[in-house]
């Protein structure tokens, strides 16, 4: 992994905010991340050694939720290119296995919320 | 009183009127390319067309999953309907609805009963397939995987061993 970039961010930093283009997504090497919904409210938090903005994998994908540094953080940035290079390097099978995993992640999301 | 708390659908009712009447024609994947579609959508029409999944259809009031019970496949919801029941939680899925996976890539038994309400329309994810694939991934694509995983099941940690 040492190929990705490292990139670091203080505390309260606005990494992506929602609907912004996905194009990058991000390792923790070091500290905390929020993730916060439409309404600012944090709905998710994303530990060192942990992964966020995977929507990266989906050419033109937008985000939907907006992340933020909890305290100073250091992430390993993988270009969305990237990202989809390393997919095509193994089974082709992965790439629906990601798309299934990104969207039973919303689909959870949005089950935990109560219906309106 | 038992009711439904909460639902899930990709709208595809919306798809259509935007003209998305198949997932392989050029006017349909125009739209795909066109940025139109939100998030669900753009993954709903891709796993729509999916050449590397197989198809499956359910009458309606079948069961597809029981709670418990090891998951050998998980599936990805075309079209129709179904319930998922868990003690007196009832949730309504529809089309977009994907089964069973992050639990099966976990190596935990699916927590619901899946029963279908109307005819459905599925694609498969071979589970077996993937236990043999998923150890040979980059170490990068492994821990998107585990921290996807662990994000859709609302866990901390995965049980030893998998993944």
């Amino acid at each position: 992994m040492s190929d990705f970039e490292t990139i670091s961010f203080a505390a309260g930093e606005r990494i992506f905010s929602s609907g912004d283009t996905a194009d990058q997504l991000f390792l923790i090497k070091e500290g905390v991340v929020q993730l916060l919904d439409a309404e600012g409210k944090v709905f998710a938090q994303i530990l060192k050694g942990e992964s966020f903005g995977e929507q990266a994998f989906l050419s033109g994908g937008i985000r939907g939720a907006t992340a933020q540094a909890l305290g100073d953080v250091v992430c390993l940035r993988i270009p969305g290119e990237k990202a989809n290079a390393l997919l095509a390097g193994v089974s082709s099978l992965m790439v629906p296995v990601f798309e299934a995993l990104l969207l039973q992640q919303n689909m959870y999301n949005n089950l935990r919320k109560p219906d309106k | 009183m038992t009711q439904v708390v909460a639902s899930f659908q990709v709208d595809i009712e919306h798809l259509h009127a935007m003209g998305v009447s198949d997932p392989y024609s050029p006017a349909s994947m125009e739209i795909y390319r066109s940025g139109k579609l939100n998030s669900n959508e753009r993954l709903y029409f891709s796993l729509w067309g999916s050449k590397h999944l197989s198809s499956v259809s359910f009458e309606a009031k079948k069961k597809v999953l029981e709670a418990g019970v090891d998951i050998a496949s998980a599936y990805f919801v075309v079209s129709g309907s179904l319930l998922a029941i868990q003690g007196d939680r009832i949730e309504r899925l529809g089309p977009g609805s994907v089964l069973g996976l992050a639990e099966g890539l976990a190596g935990i038994p699916f927590a619901k009963t899946v029963v279908t309400v109307t005819p459905v329309q599925m694609r498969i994810l071979p589970l077996t397939r993937l236990d043999r694939i998923i150890p040979t991934l980059p170490q990068a694509l492994r821990e998107i995987i585990r921290t996807a995983v662990k994000r859709t099941l609302g866990v901390k940690q995965l049980p030893e061993g998998s993944l």
